[in-house]
């Protein structure tokens, strides 16, 4: 994507934010309303700022991006919040940690398990143990 | 002041605090040393663990990783090109040259030496100077501290690559994300949406690990090349004595390290900036100019010592003022917070022992680093080679741990997520992350302290805010911070202009 058409992108989000926001805070109080107001006022001054920027401003560079890759990384990170209250944190993790691993090219079965079990006894040892942390459990243990 | 020293080293001496400021250490130089990790990712990941911790080992463990993490990204760059850390890039102008000339070893220990004697002139001059500070900061009231979060705010100008005006958008949105939940004065509830969780604000850490650990590893995964594996380094090792490292060279160390704490005080001015003024200083002054870029060890001495003194300097502003000069400062203001500490001159009378024997911790880390570095070189250039695939899935998964222990939390996981997708984003198009968090963190210093501004004048702005010589002092300090940049930047483009 190119960055001009990324900063108008952007600048048209945060023009949206800003509205919201500007008047989502007309609910508050008189004091609590006050820096809101200064702070969503501030961000679509330097969101048209930029804007005027983009037209202005003659040269431009590409960003590029990975998109699959990206993507792949996002889902699966999505999908492991999913899980963990479902599968409980353990079964969650080694599945995440393994599956990415796969994903992004790891195919040695024995560096996936050594790995994502690896992990799991050092957490376990490090917030179960010593820090006496209990992870999420599975649905079906709660 | 000497009463608060040798209490400050009676609170640090113990074996456990030793254990964990080694831990640290380690763990900063090998964040440091792969490209892709740094200190601040590293200080992020650990902030949820200090939760449970007593406040001086968790916060000495943070040191040696800020210490270790700034020397470990000149391993990379002298053995493979590759800059573990930005403030590391100008180490690789001459540690590299000097890889190739098969004298990786002798440049690895100039690198380790150099940011060892950095960080102690470091150590020195935050001893120095936070005391004394400290005492001008107590006569703060509250327009001089609504300066105070202007001033730290108007540090974002310098922080985005992209320009001004990106940096101040991150800094302001920063800035909101920190206004979601009660307000400071009347407790009224602000864009909670009617939802119990959001009504208390989102949690420090998640925000932490969201936009400095989760884009991190996303930018890990998506690029397929490994860097440090294209390049083979064939080294002849031999012996360097610890005495013909310094000797020929001491007024480069002494000089870059000035320079490093002077930089480091100025907030945000990091440890990138500290390297290349020493770098280019040191240049100037030599009387083989020629020879840098091509393996001279002056090039790496003036980079490690600057770089790593401005670690003691970033301090003196976080300590005095609650102003972190740098992202892993920002990063460290966060376990702070978690151990419920407030930043300011009066943590120099209420917990003057924590904050000597965080000084000391400096200082011992950094010898630690020394012995580190000499002796365990080989061991970092083997963990060089752990792949990306590997690291990145177990980044995620430590995050997501990291983040629900503060109050076990799935909420608090979520918000991590969303913070790291949209701090993603925002890194890719020159939005910096380290503004997003420098405005979250003074957010609640500016408002508390306006607002009692204001209810102290009567509602009148200007008797409120311009009210005292300090604040006109703090208004130049801004207007300095805010300036440097473009003036920087004339200055820069005169100079090539006569160049040419």
């Amino acid at each position: 994507m190119k960055m001009k058409t990324a900063d108008i992108g952007a600048s048209v989000i945060l023009l949206i934010l800003c509205a919201f926001g500007y008047i989502e805070s007309g609910n508050f109080t008189e004091q609590a309303a006050f820096l809101p107001r200064i702070t969503f006022g501030l961000i679509a001054f330097l969101a048209v700022l930029q804007l005027i920027k983009v037209f202005v401003k003659t040269s431009d560079k590409f960003v590029s991006f990975e998109w699959k890759r990206v993507i792949t990384i996002l889902l699966l990170t999505v999908g492991y919040v999913v899980l963990i209250p479902i599968l409980g944190y353990w079964i969650s993790t080694v599945l995440f940690i393994a599956a990415t691993m796969y994903g992004f090219g790891v195919k040695n079965k024995i560096a996936l398990a050594a790995v994502s079990l690896g992990f799991a006894a050092f957490v376990y040892l490090v917030f179960v143990q010593v820090l006496s942390l209990n992870p999420p459990a599975p649905f079906f243990m709660q | 002041m000497i009463q608060n020293i040798v209490s400050g080293l009676g609170a640090i001496a113990t074996f456990e605090n030793l254990i964990f400021m080694v831990v640290g250490t380690i763990v900063g130089i090998l964040a440091g040393a792969i490209p892709g990790l740094s200190s601040t990712l590293a200080i992020s990941l650990l902030v949820p663990v200090t939760f449970v911790m007593e406040p001086l080992p968790a916060l000495a463990m943070l040191a040696g990783i800020y210490n270790g993490g700034m020397y470990g990204g000149s391993i990379s760059s002298t053995l493979f090109n590759v800059p573990g850390a930005a403030s590391a890039a100008v180490t690789a102008f001459d540690g590299h040259p000097m890889t190739m000339q098969g004298k990786s070893a002798r440049a690895l220990q100039l690198g380790v030496l150099s940011s060892f004697t950095g960080g102690i002139i470091s150590v020195l001059a935050l001893v120095m100077l936070a005391a004394p500070l400290a005492k001008v900061v107590l006569m703060f009231g509250p327009a001089e501290y609504f300066w105070v979060a202007i001033f730290g705010i108007s540090i974002v100008v310098s922080l985005s690559s992209e320009g001004m005006i990106k940096g101040l958008i991150a800094g302001l949105l920063g800035l909101a994300a920190a206004q979601v939940g009660m307000d400071p004065a009347t407790a009224f509830p602000r864009f909670d949406f009617g939802n119990v969780y959001m009504s208390g604000g989102f949690q420090l850490t998640s925000v932490l690990l969201g936009m400095f650990s989760i884009p991190s590893a996303i930018s890990l995964l998506e690029k397929k090349a490994k860097a440090h594996e294209e390049i083979s380094v064939e080294a002849t090792e031999t012996k360097v004595k610890l005495f013909s490292c310094f000797r020929p060279y001491w007024a480069t160390y002494i000089r870059s390290s000035i320079i490093g704490v002077v930089v480091g005080i100025i907030p945000a001015a990091g440890g990138n900036i500290a390297s290349f003024i020493a770098y280019d200083t040191t240049k100037k002054l030599s009387k083989h100019p020629e020879t840098f870029g091509k393996g001279d060890p002056e090039g790496i001495i003036s980079s490690e010592a600057a770089n790593n003194a401005v670690t003691g300097g970033s301090f003196v502003p976080l300590l005095t003022m609650g102003i972190p000069g740098s992202p892993s400062a920002a990063a460290i203001m966060g376990a702070f917070m978690v151990q419920g500490l407030v930043l300011g001159p009066q943590l120099f009378t209420t917990n003057a022992k924590l904050v000597y024997g965080l000084m000391w911790s400096m200082l011992f880390t950094n010898i630690i680093m020394l012995f580190a570095g000499f002796y365990g070189a080989k061991i970092v250039r083997k963990a060089l080679a752990v792949d990306r695939e590997i690291l990145a899935p177990l980044i995620f998964a430590f995050s997501v741990i990291g983040c629900y222990s503060v109050r076990n939390s799935m909420f608090d996981v979520r918000v991590m997520i969303i913070f790291g997708i949209i701090g993603y984003f925002m890194k890719r198009y020159g939005y910096p992350a380290s503004a997003f968090i420098l405005g979250y963190i003074l957010a609640d210093l500016l408002e508390s302290n306006l607002l009692r501004a204001l209810s102290l004048s009567g509602g009148n702005p200007f008797t409120a805010l311009f009210n005292s010589k300090l604040s006109f002092l703090m208004i130049a300090l801004t207007l300095i911070s805010v300036l440097t940049p473009f003036f920087t930047s004339w200055l820069g483009k005169r100079k090539q202009a006569k160049a040419n």
